[in-house]
């Protein structure tokens, strides 16, 4: 008895030197992260609507601003939702699905032009297509001239834009994972009389999936989170834009500063993303540190 | 016979209709003179025929699709910044020197005041149903004609009926007043040239307008000529008209300038002075993220990569809560939490900091905003990078005696930078151009006072160049904006270029 | 099978190419600014079908050109587009809209609004509606209601600051277009003009003699908190009823109602008596040059956008007040939009000149100097008109 109270007390004086300090600093890191997530859940649910009277907790508490949000008809947040959706999901699929084509050639076949192609496409992705965003922009519009739905404006040239620059997003990452996968499961394959195209259907890409599923998601992520090109290309066409573009247009103009329908906004386009890299956290943290190298 | 499968008819079907709408589009470009985009879809088109249907090599067929469109959206921007860069192009220079001369002559038209308005009516030429427009002019003599030709009629020619009106020319009758409307598209590209310079265009389907040219164009001299001045206007170097006393016509037209738009940023002293800043803020931004995030995250992971300790799961998912949020979102709160006096963090902090309209106060927000959104990679890659240590290297240290300083300074440390450099200098690349957390924090702000062209204490190279092209108030200046991008790709290059050498000497060590 | 492949490919090749580009003859497209699309297609409606015409309104513009000068000249543009009056210059200098003169009924509007949307001795749109800013009182705070002189305002100000019952004076944005009128009352003027035609860019009056004579009470209405120098687009100051005076737009209205004050609108008091007067913008209808439906453009112009009716509709919908004479007349003096409309007619026209995009950014620059402290009133104007004066090539 007396010795396991010493331990005891041991053991939480070991905690109080060595370990309590680490509790704390984690608080306040804690406190940092979910800072402005707190502000936009609080803000979300505060019907004053002002950032100059925002408590942590909201003093007038209520659904206002979703109510808010859903009825403007100029700024048609349901709308923006899905043009994100539909640019975010076809252009992360392209990147996908080019990507993994280029990268299991690269990673089963030697040929001429092989080691030339990888240092390219390393090269190339070290230069993001932003920088080029102004002249996007005009080619986009010379697109136009000659076909109204490539034009500025449209979101077919902003899924191709992003989709094409696939090759520079994830066939490296996709490549170093197809490297893992043993060659001999192709040879055994190749011997039964497959074609090359059935051995990258039937035994790359099935054994792939989650790494497919990964970079789908972080692609998805990107893309939803990409401001500049996704602003120059639509354009001000309330009805074109998407979430990240559109939400902004809230906070703008006097008087129009529309801090809690902004805020419930942003907290329902962050929820589904949040949740999804909680629960996905294991593999999406491990893409994005490996995936992170390139850029 | 041999059976055809479903499934080949189909990859036929797609390859020549994929090849069809291609060659389709590239003869469309052809006739609207985008040159290159059409030499590049005929090249496409007959890349994707010789390798899907002739050539029997694998490895095409498989990077073709991301190779072309590689090409087009993000080697050819690149390349064409290039092109732009030399150019004018500008608000005020977008129209091509035919169509910028053109609007000069029809903007600077005098209406000729008539009498009584010059109503006309419209006949169509059996044979070639070409559109006719028959008039009573001021001179009450009676015309028909269209833009290329005019001719006086007699008024046996002409039968009208007990109301006046033109009933038919030449025993062609002319068309009633519902049928008008069918040909407007015809009608209203007609302008009829009439003697001494005077001009007629219909204004509706009954009306013509008189006018007269206040210029006229010698396109052998290449030459403006004012009739009523006489002053004569020549084209300058920048796409414009220009009189010898240097008066200037607008719109000018997109020219090549040279390398105008880089010696400007250098002899300029309104474009000098921001630049300078906006650069050395580009640099000192991303190495203060880099270094700042990388120390605050390699702390953390030290702190938190403790056997000890519990709960570091727990830790690590909310730690990485800022990965996990869309950045354009969180950015925005944290642009609402930081207004000055009534923003959230000036009041649980009771202080009154001007965060978004003192420069420097602005580059300490952007620079916690930056913390936030990047220590939690930093976080990961340092806990990687410590964990990896193996153990073996610690426990010696520790046999030999080492105290903890020393095994963290002379073991830990060395070896988790080595891990972790070609990661830093990458996300010091990425840092260079992270637009977002400067445009939609600050917009780059607070502007400088001094500056042509919007540049403010907060922006960096892209974020300049974005306002430069599509936010400027003093119009979209896209040369400029690309001859900037060049900069910004000379310096993403170089860092990259470091990174890359940096990563094969660890290569060869390891 | 290849040789079938390449027969498809022909038979395809030569129908695709048959196929015109054609456009929908009797289609207008128009583009308004977003949130207004509603109000157009209603006006624009019974025309439409009357004519067998379709109207195709697009909220596409904000502030500024619509990107019209890229647009336009690619053929993305549309037939008309909306834009404020101040853009007319630079729209013409970049060729991308056409002359309206023989279009628009001068005498259906003031002489200040054809005059906004003149240029080169041309007319360039067709005006819809008139707005400007003005004074808004908090009548719970001043249950006086609107100050009538400029020492009524500064007195009630500064006694409901000193009782602690406001933090600030006026809710304002401290930029040149807010601030013009206050510029205006101590004699500040941007181009000098005549009639509201601004010919002459090469007298600069940022730093004019009166002004630096009276830059001094700037600064003194500054330290005081009469403006409110947090600078923010925010206007909860005064909604909060924290200050008793706003500078507000017919934009702000909408805003001010669901936050349920209690406001009177009026016209801004000037220092040594008078008015001062702010900027007034006109909306107006523009035609683009590169137009395939000029004739159907321009009869859309003279039957729909120039009528009274459809000035009134469009400015019923967003507070501001019509730009057409006869529609002006119906408006009731005592509604908020007559009490714009009111101060509106003593405002002085926005420059529509090119070189106004200079003026912004060196104006607006020396406010935030002034606002954050950096530099004197006179000291920050005299500085802009200087830069100002290099980078139009003056002097």
């Amino acid at each position: 008895m007396k010795i396991a109270l010493l331990l005891d007390s041991k053991k939480f004086k070991f905690w109080m030197r060595k370990v309590l300090w680490r509790h704390l600093v984690g608080f306040v890191v804690v406190a940092f992260s979910v800072f402005p997530l707190i502000w936009m859940i609080s803000g979300a649910f505060d019907v004053t609507g002002q950032i100059s009277t925002q408590m942590l907790i909201p003093t007038h508490k209520g659904l206002d601003n979703f109510a808010q949000l859903f009825s403007n008809s100029s700024k048609p947040f349901l709308i923006w939702a899905r043009n994100s959706m539909v640019v975010a999901i076809s252009a992360s699929a392209m990147q996908v699905g080019i990507g993994a084509l280029a990268a299991y050639t690269l990673s089963r076949h030697r040929f001429k032009g092989r080691k030339l192609t990888l240092s390219t496409i390393l090269i190339v992705q070290m230069f993001p297509q932003l920088l080029a965003a102004t002249s996007l922009f005009l080619i986009i519009n010379t697109f136009g001239k000659s076909f109204m739905f490539l034009g500025l404006g449209h979101q077919l040239p902003l899924i191709l834009v992003f989709g094409g620059s696939a090759l520079g997003v994830n066939t490296w990452m996709l490549k170093s994972f197809f490297d893992t996968l043993p060659t001999e499961i192709d040879e055994a394959a190749k011997i039964d009389g497959a074609d090359h195209f059935q051995i990258f259907r039937k035994i790359i890409v099935p054994l792939a999936t989650p790494i497919f599923v990964v970079t789908f998601l972080l692609s998805f992520i990107g893309i939803l989170n990409e401001y500049l090109i996704t602003s120059v290309i639509l354009g001000l066409d309330g009805n074109k834009m998407t979430v990240a573009v559109g939400l902004q247009q809230f906070i703008y103009g006097q008087y129009g500063k529309n801090w809690g329908p902004f805020t419930a906004g942003a907290l329902l386009a962050t929820i589904p993303v949040l949740t999804l890299f909680i629960f996905l956290q294991k593999h999406l943290v491990s893409g994005l540190v490996s995936g992170s190298t390139k850029g | 016979m041999k059976k055809i499968s479903m499934s080949k008819i189909l990859r036929y079907l797609l390859t020549y209709g994929l090849i069809t709408l291609i060659l389709v589009m590239a003869t469309k470009f052809l006739q609207d003179r985008a040159w290159f985009l059409s030499v590049f879809f005929y090249l496409s088109a007959s890349l994707i025929f010789s390798t899907y249907v002739i050539s029997k090599k694998t490895p095409g067929k498989y990077l073709l699709p991301g190779v072309l469109l590689l090409c087009l959206f993000h080697i050819y921007p690149a390349f064409y910044s290039g092109a732009v860069a030399f150019t004018n192009d500008s608000n005020g220079h977008q129209l091509s020197k035919t169509q910028a001369i053109d609007a000069i002559l029809q903007d600077s038209k005098i209406p000729v005041q008539t009498e009584l308005p010059i109503n006309y009516q419209v006949v169509l030429k059996d044979s070639t149903r070409e559109v006719f427009l028959v008039f009573k002019y001021s001179d009450s003599s009676y015309w028909i004609g269209n833009s290329k030709s005019v001719v006086k009629l007699d008024q046996s020619q002409l039968k009208f009926s007990i109301n006046g009106q033109i009933q038919s020319v030449d025993g062609q009758k002319v068309l009633a007043s519902d049928q008008v409307e069918r040909y407007i598209n015809q009608i209203q590209n007609i302008t009829i040239k009439m003697a001494s310079e005077i001009t007629l265009q219909p204004i509706d389907l009954e009306t013509l307008e008189a006018s007269q040219p206040v210029f006229t164009y010698n396109a052998s001299v290449d030459q403006l000529t004012n009739v009523l001045s006489g002053e004569k206007y020549q084209p300058n170097d920048n796409g414009q008209m220009v009189s010898d006393s240097g008066e200037l016509l607008y719109p000018g037209w997109k020219a090549n300038i040279g390398w105008r738009n880089f010696t400007s940023v250098i002899t300029d002293k309104e474009m000098r002075t921001p630049l300078l800043a906006v650069l050395t803020w580009t640099i000192v931004n991303a190495f203060l993220i880099v270094t700042f995030g990388f120390l605050f995250g390699l702390v953390l992971a030290l702190i938190f990569n403790y056997k000890h300790m519990r709960s570091k799961r727990f830790y690590r998912t909310i730690f990485i809560i800022p990965l996990a949020i869309p950045s354009v979102l969180s950015i925005l709160v944290w642009s609402g939490l930081f207004t000055a006096e009534t923003g959230v963090i000036d009041r649980i902090f009771h202080i009154s900091t001007p965060w978004l309209t003192d420069p420097w106060w602005a580059r300490v927000a952007v620079l916690i905003v930056e913390l936030w959104s990047t220590f939690p990679y930093m976080f990961l890659i340092s806990t990687g990078a410590i964990q990896a240590i193996p153990s073996e290297i610690l426990e010696a240290a520790e046999i030999d005696g080492a105290s903890p300083t020393k095994t963290f300074t002379q073991i830990k440390l060395p070896l988790v930078v080595r891990t972790v450099a070609p990661l830093l200098i990458a996300s010091g690349a990425m840092a260079l151009n992270n637009f977002g957390a400067i445009y939609l924090l600050t917009g780059g702000g607070p502007t400088f006072s001094n500056s042509n062209g919007n540049a403010g204490a907060t922006d960096i190279l892209i974020s300049y160049t974005y306002k430069l092209a599509f936010n400027g108030q003093e119009g979209n200046n896209y040369g400029l904006a690309s001859a900037l991008s060049i900069l910004n790709f000379v310096l993403v290059g170089a860092i990259s270029l470091y990174g890359l050498r940096k990563m094969k000497t660890m290569e060869e060590i390891n | 099978m290849q040789r079938l492949g390449v027969g498809l490919l022909a038979v395809s090749l030569a129908f695709l190419g048959s196929i015109a580009p054609a456009q929908a003859a009797g289609t207008l497209t128009v583009w308004v600014n977003s949130g207004e699309e509603a109000a157009y297609k209603a006006a624009s409606e019974a025309w439409a079908s009357k004519n067998g015409v379709t109207v195709n309104i697009v909220a596409k513009c904000g502030l500024g050109d619509c990107g019209m000068s890229k647009l336009g000249p690619a053929g993305a543009g549309p037939d008309l587009f909306t834009a404020s009056h101040d853009n007319t210059g630079a729209l013409v200098k970049s060729g991308v809209v056409t002359s309206l003169s023989s279009v628009i009924k001068k005498s259906a509007y003031p002489a200040a609004v054809t005059s906004g949307v003149s240029f080169n001795y041309q007319q360039w749109g067709i005006p819809i509606a008139v707005s400007n800013i003005a004074l808004a009182t908090n009548l719970t705070l001043v249950p006086t209601g609107a100050p009538k002189t400029w020492k009524d305002l500064e007195s009630t100000a500064t006694s409901l600051i000193a009782s602690g019952k406001a933090s600030v004076g006026i809710v304002t944005h401290i930029d040149g277009y807010f601030m013009q009128p206050f510029f205006d009352s101590i004699g500040g003027y941007v181009f000098s003009n005549k009639n509201g035609s601004y010919i002459n860019t090469k007298q600069v009056g940022l730093n004019s003699k009166a002004l630096m004579k009276n830059a001094a009470l700037m600064d003194g209405w500054l330290a005081a908190k009469i403006f409110d120098k947090s600078n923010t687009y925010d206007g909860s100051n005064f909604s909060n009823g924290k200050a008793p005076y706003a500078i507000v737009g017919p934009w702000s209205i909408d805003g001010l109602d669901k936050a349920g004050v209690k406001y009177e609108i009026s016209s801004i008091p000037a220092v040594n008596g008078g008015t001062a007067r702010a900027f007034s913008g006109v909306t107006a209808v523009y035609m683009n040059r590169f137009t395939k439906n000029n004739l159907l453009a321009r009869k859309y112009l003279v039957e729909v956008v120039q009528t009274a009716a459809f000035s009134k509709a469009i400015t019923k919908a967003n507070n501001s007040y019509p730009a057409n004479i006869e529609a002006a007349a119906t408006v009731d003096a005592k509604s908020v939009a007559g009490k714009f409309g009111a101060y509106g007619a003593l405002c002085i026209p926005m420059p529509n000149v090119s070189e106004m995009n200079n003026v912004w950014t060196y104006w607006n620059n020396a406010f935030a100097d002034w606002a954050s402290g950096k530099a004197k009133f006179g000291a920050a104007m005299d500085s802009a008109a200087k830069n100002l004066n290099t980078a139009l090539g003056n002097k």
